[in-house]
């Protein structure tokens, strides 16, 4: 947490009320640039409310309890005019202004053709992450983000069925994902480290559990990552491994998911090929292990109702173990 | 007590009372409606206007709009034959008038917030 | 001293024998089952806020199972399927069939008494409206019982709430459920708009009127303005939903956002629609437990207009992060801010007046619920300046930050002064004033668990956690602050429960409680029955009981106006709308079973249709049309009476036509909602085309038929009005009979008919499809708009045909004609307009 202000307060606040420093996901804990302009607009607008509020409820125990001639001061058209429409006039010509000067520091350079651009499709209920590197080569994955640090990074969002928002509170406010629409956002991450975004417009059935995981990087790390998330996805070198391979293309796993260097190319679900590589799976729902894998396949509608794999039952105990470490080990 | 009509026009009386936040709406209606069309018609192609102009169609409807407010509170009684308002005594008068004047003021605050605010921003920019 | 003249009020005592008994058997409540014919006020506003306080504890209860599921992380208690219909329902619940329907029976039941009316000016309007209402809102909530109730969140966004995303009858429980109460509320608007205006009582001029009856007046205009956007919005999607017109499929040229724009254009003066009433009645409650008269009066109807039309001016501020360009957020930004103004006006108006108070402001039950709606309104109302500030609203825009914020107005804003509301006017509906002592239990463990439950969630939005989600993961570090929060809730719940034991306890529904407890000083405190005050007082103040030291008295004994029932029936003074100068006296229908039972009809066509019994359904909207025909055919009774003597040498007619007329208003108010439901179509048409020019005429889809069939269509329009004109000229004589005046009617409405037969012919010969696009849609949306209101007045037209056969229409007896002809025109004015825009629009941009 930076050292500002009235940031010691937010800390404190949220130590004393929340067991342990859980801030993955809070708008209180900025590593973005626009999080961190709204974060300090958030402390004066808390500030100032607190304030007013205080006051009011000071002139109002008066109002109640006050002795005659204070009361007398308060009762009369001076009071209604002077707090209850001069003072929010002045105040809030004041507060409007600053607002809309931190609405005008949004956007910024990331425009620029030639550099790096994400796209990130809202599906039900999961995110297709798209990389457009600066050679204009492709890379998709899904349900999470990496990020480069310390310069901007543009964003473009939209939906391929119901509308969802794009928010992870750390980075940056939310934008809403629209059918037919292609919204921009610029992501400016300070410092390297994991937060955690969620869909912010409900989108239907598990609306709740459709999150992602941001990762932001250090430039080479970054650069480094990009580059092997554009191979294609590892050979299986075990037996569990390979007998997993064909078990997931036996059983048409490959109609709705891609893995690069296979047989299996669908788009409909997310792309799988380097699957073993995230910090999660379904969408944050569950942590990425050989077991969640074998969970998700078996038992998904379950974990994670309504959602639009159907549960596959049909395997034996080895067969899923087989598939699961075969998913695992896709880094 | 009479049976009888009131002194002037109904409809009069509500137009006068509501001058400020009639100006007001209309103000938002001319404002957010060309500059959101303008940008639109950026995105889809339709047209291609200035962006500049938008601001300074945004500045001049605000400047019109505050003028017709500032006029009506500078001169209230005028606007009062205007609209062929009247009542039946002078208390209920005055506090129609009172009534105009005071919500015509609220009425130039909202319009110029919202026009000052084209001052501060790009017209069509997402900004985000 | 009851026999001593006073020479100076307007009739003399004693009064002549019988004339109460006669009054009182006039206003007498039917007994047994017919008690559902009832259409008097204090009747059915009883049944109509019970009812409303019904869903608050329904809609209630779905709450505390939510915040039990949300207690601690990854619960299971409730289900994903089941918590998402269960907020859809809350939401819905709360909004439309508590909140809205709440402050519209306190309307019914107080607006008459505070103006010392005998009862509203339509009252088989308000039974219709109530009795929809109560059938239709019971059949909505209890889908949540078998699995059918629409889970796409109150607000309903397509595509998610499209037949593609939402199978199933769920959601159409929600549009046509929902969108036929929006109808039973814009009628329950029209009779309080005109009541408002129309039946004060002499010399209460607009400087006079309570406070209450101000704000009743603007929440029922603005819901009038409001309410229309959400009936298209909702009649659009039904029909996207049933027959596949795009308006909100980006992928044909609609857009989401359409709906986005329509839905919050009713749904932010929703909020406002909601929170006025309240101010008014805080605004009533407060002098008198001040014993001293408001601070700011004028201030404060100030504050009451501008909030009305500021609010209009916000809707966009749901949608700060719909990544439309940011100069359009900032002007609503800035509407935003300006809202705030009026709302600190009336705050400190009620903390002046209480500073006011002659010795000490009294604490009562009412005086807890007014401090603790201060308390918390005034926290909501400073979140809402946080709120509109567009970059914060980035972070909080649909996190818990939000649901605190609404919650602490709506709660705060509604809740508390509605429960201020029971304990202060409970003496108008029962026998017995509920308990002092148990009401300040009642109010700390609401005040306590409210502010338990929902001061916490403006963290834990900061914290990050969304609304509308049903689980939440462990290790976010929500699970202490969602804890309080439940155990807040419970403690509300706990609150509530006692009051409504206390009200099991001493409500008594019925007359002969105490009078005047509080010693107010408005009328609806002077001594009153059924049929409201005896006598009709002279109102020369604000607090007339505070300044006619007799008025009590005087207005029992009937020293006032209309101490009786001089034409046998119920009636009322109607007086003019600014000076209250009294005009005429309106002869009201009494009770019938035709208002209940085309409510049931009603209820049961939208019902069926949802379930798709189209058959069924069909049949049942001929009987409640039917209903309604009956209904009505004896309300315009013609000048029979002549003219009756009101006391004071005031001697007024018993019948009135023209634009004096209350009907007439009733017309024209109906005009207005009319005028905003086709604005909201002509916004909707345009927006569309800015999104997606690709798809209009001619390039995306068939040319428009040529200029002979618009001019075709209009010069039927132009045709048929002039044959209503010449009809109005020729209504002939009482007792006389002329053929021209049917035929011409007959004529002027085979006019309309074929003016839409000319439009749909000349569209479905270029081959455009409704199906097709956006474009298409909206121009087949045109004429399904104008085809309803050619489906009005064909039976409109047929009534009045038929009028005139059975001798009841002639050039005195004629509002009927003249609600058709003005009906007529608009018609005729509107599908003019209609024909420039579907014609002339794509031929001027092309």
């Amino acid at each position: 947490m930076r050292r500002g202000s009235p940031q010691w307060l937010a800390a404190g606040t949220a130590l004393v009320l929340v067991s342990g420093c859980a801030g993955v996901q809070s708008a209180l804990d900025p590593t973005g640039a626009e999080a961190a302009r709204i974060n300090t607009l958030s402390w004066v607008l808390i500030l100032f409310c607190t304030a007013v509020f205080i006051v009011t409820a000071i002139i109002a125990a008066v109002a109640l309890f006050g002795s005659e001639r204070w009361r007398r001061r308060l009762a009369g058209d001076r009071l209604v005019v002077g707090a209850g429409l001069i003072f929010p006039a002045v105040t809030l010509t004041f507060l409007l202004a600053y607002g809309i000067i931190v609405l005008g520091m949004g956007g910024g350079s990331a425009g620029a053709s030639g550099s790096l651009r994400i796209s990130v499709v809202g599906e039900r209920w999961w995110w297709r992450v798209i990389y457009h590197d600066e050679n204009g080569h492709r890379v998709e994955n899904a349900n999470e983000l990496r990020l480069p640090v310390g310069r901007p990074v543009r964003i473009d969002l939209t939906s391929a069925d119901v509308i969802h928002s794009f928010w992870v509170p750390k980075l940056a406010g939310k934008l809403d994902m629209i059918p037919g629409r292609v919204n921009t956002l610029t992501l400016n991450v300070h410092q390297p480290g994991v937060s955690r975004g969620q869909c912010a417009e409900y989108c239907g059935g598990p609306h709740a559990l459709m999150s992602f995981f941001v990762i932001a990087m250090p430039e080479e790390d970054f650069s480094a990552w990009l580059a092997n998330e554009a191979k294609q996805a590892k050979e299986p070198m075990g037996n569990p491994e390979t007998r997993g391979r064909e078990l997931f293309l036996a059983s048409g796993c490959g109609a709705c998911h891609t893995v690069r260097g296979t047989t299996a190319n669908g788009t409909i679900g997310p792309d799988l090929t380097h699957v073993g590589s995230r910090h999660s799976l379904a969408a944050a729902t569950l942590p990425n292990n050989a077991d969640a894998f074998a969970r998700w396949i078996r038992d998904g509608q379950h974990i994670k109702p309504e959602n639009l794999m159907p549960a596959y039952r049909i395997f034996t105990d080895e067969e899923l173990a087989s598939l699961s470490s075969y998913l695992a080990h896709l880094r | 007590m009479k049976a009888g009509n009131d002194a002037g026009p109904v409809a009069g009386a509500i137009l006068y009372l509501l001058i400020g936040p009639i100006v007001w709406a209309a103000h938002l209606l001319l404002v957010y409606g060309p500059q959101s069309a303008l940008c639109a018609f950026r995105i889809t192609g339709t047209a291609a206007v200035d962006p500049w102009l938008i601001s300074v169609l945004v500045a001049g409807v605000t400047v019109i709009a505050m003028a017709a407010v500032g006029l009506t509170l500078w001169r209230p009684r005028r606007m009062a034959r205007l609209f062929r308002f009247n009542a039946a005594s002078d208390g209920d008068r005055s506090f129609v008038i009172s009534v105009m004047r005071i919500l015509g003021v609220l009425s130039l605050f909202g319009i110029a917030w919202a026009g000052a605010t084209t001052l501060l921003l790009d017209p069509c920019a997402q900004l985000r | 001293m009851e026999n001593e003249r006073r020479l100076d009020l307007p009739n003399q005592t004693p009064r002549p024998e019988g004339e109460l008994e006669e009054l009182e058997r006039v206003w007498a409540t039917p007994r047994g089952w017919r008690i559902v014919t009832t259409v008097n006020n204090t009747e059915i506003g009883l049944l109509y806020i019970g009812i409303a306080f019904l869903f608050f504890l329904m809609a209630g209860v779905l709450a505390l199972l939510m915040r039990t599921q949300l207690a601690t992380s990854d619960n299971d208690f409730i289900g994903q399927e089941l918590y998402n219909q269960m907020f859809t329902v809350h939401g819905t619940t709360m909004m439309f069939l508590f909140a809205v329907p709440a402050v519209e029976a306190l309307g019914v039941m107080l607006l008459p008494q505070m103006l010392a009316a005998r009862d509203l000016p339509f009252p088989r309007l308000s039974a219709f409206a109530i009795w929809a209402y109560v059938i239709g809102g019971l059949v909505f909530f209890s889908t949540i019982l078998y699995d059918l109730a629409p889970a796409g969140g109150w607000f309903m966004y397509p595509p998610l709430t499209l037949k593609e995303y939402s199978p199933g009858d769920n959601a159409d429980f929600w549009l046509l459920g929902i969108g036929f109460i929006e109808i039973s509320a814009i009628a329950g608007a029209v009779e309080i708009v005109v009541g408002a205006l129309r039946t004060r009582p002499p010399g209460m001029t607009l400087a006079k009127m309570p406070i209450f009856a101000w704000s009743m007046l603007i929440f029922a205009s603005m819901i009038m303005f409001a309410f229309p956007a959400v009936i298209l919005a909702t009649m659009m999607l039904e029909i996207e939903r049933s027959f596949g017109w795009p308006f909100f499929t980006a992928a044909k040229g609609g857009d989401s956002l359409l709906w986005q724009h329509l839905f919050w254009f009713f749904g932010h003066p929703e909020v406002y629609i909601i929170f006025l009433p309240a101010a008014g009645l805080v605004s009533m409650m407060v002098p008198t437990m001040a014993r001293t008269p408001l601070v700011g009066y004028r201030l404060i109807v100030i504050a009451l207009i501008a909030t009305g039309f500021f609010s209009f001016g916000l809707w966009v501020h749901h949608m700060f992060t719909t990544g439309i360009p940011a100069l359009s957020l900032a002007f609503f930004s800035a509407a935003s801010m300006a809202v705030a103004i009026p709302s600190g006006i009336q705050v400190f108006s009620w903390i002046a007046t209480i500073a006011a108070s002659r010795e000490k402001f009294r604490i009562t039950t009412p005086s807890l619920f007014i401090l603790g709606f201060l308390f918390i309104f005034t926290i909501g109302g400073l979140t809402g300046v946080m709120v509109a500030m567009v970059p914060f609203d980035f972070q909080v825009h649909d996190t818990y930050f939000v649901v605190a914020h609404f919650h602490y107005v709506l709660v705060g804003g509604m809740v508390f002064p509605l429960f201020a509301t029971f304990y202060y006017w409970m003496p108008m509906a029962s026998r017995n004033m509920l308990s002092e002592r148990l009401g300040r239990w009642v109010f700390w463990l609401m005040f306590a668990g409210f502010n338990i439950a929902f001061f916490p969630m403006h963290l834990t939005g900061l914290l990050g956690m969304p609304r509308r989600v049903w689980t939440y993961p462990g290790e976010l570090g929500w699970d202490t602050l969602n804890m309080i929060s439940t155990i807040g809730s419970y403690i509300l719940g706990a609150g509530v429960l006692l009051f409504v034991i206390d009200l099991i306890r001493r409500f008594r529904p019925g007359r002969g409680g105490p009078e005047n407890p509080w010693q107010a000083g408005t009328l609806e405190w002077l001594p009153n029955d059924v049929y409201s005050t005896r006598s009709i007082p002279l109102v020369t103040s604000r607090e007339p009981i505070w300044d006619q030291p007799n008025l009590a008295d005087d207005v029992r004994e009937g020293r006032y106006y209309l101490p009786n029932a001089p034409t046998g029936g119920r009636e009322t003074i109607v007086t003019s709308p600014i000076d209250a100068k009294p005009q005429y006296v309106i002869r009201m229908p009494g009770s019938a079973w035709s208002p209940f039972l085309a409510a049931i009809f009603t209820a049961a066509f939208f019902l069926l249709l949802t379930v798709k019994f189209v058959t069924i359904a069909l049949v049942c909207g001929v009987l409640a049309i039917a209903f309604c025909l009956v209904w009505t055919w004896p309300l315009d009774h013609g000048p029979s009476r002549g003219p009756v003597d009101i006391g004071g040498g005031i001697s007024l007619p018993t019948y009135m036509s023209g634009p004096t007329s209350h009907s007439w208003w009733a017309m024209v108010v109906l005009m207005f909602v009319a005028g905003s439901l086709y604005l909201s179509y002509v916004f909707s048409y345009l927006f569309l085309w800015t999104v997606s020019p690709e798809v209009w005429s001619p390039t995306g889809s068939p040319a428009l038929p040529g200029l002979p069939w618009p001019a075709a269509s209009a010069l039927l329009l132009l045709a048929g009005s002039a044959l209503i004109f010449l009809a109005d000229r020729l209504l002939p004589q009482p007792g006389k009979g002329r053929v021209a005046v049917p035929v011409a009617i007959f004529l002027a409405v085979a006019c309309l008919v074929g003016s839409l037969g000319v439009e749909l012919a000349g569209h479905l010969r270029t081959g455009l499809a409704p199906t097709a696009n956006s474009y298409g849609a909206m121009v087949y949306m045109a004429a399904a708009l104008f085809g309803q209101m050619v489906f009005t007045l064909v039976i409109f037209g047929g009534y009045t045909i038929a009028r005139y056969v059975a001798g009841k229409l002639d050039r005195e007896r004629r509002v009927t004609f003249d609600n058709m002809r003005l009906l007529y025109y608009y018609t005729a004015a509107q599908s003019l307009f209609g024909l420039m825009l579907i014609h002339g629009f794509p031929r001027l941009v092309n």
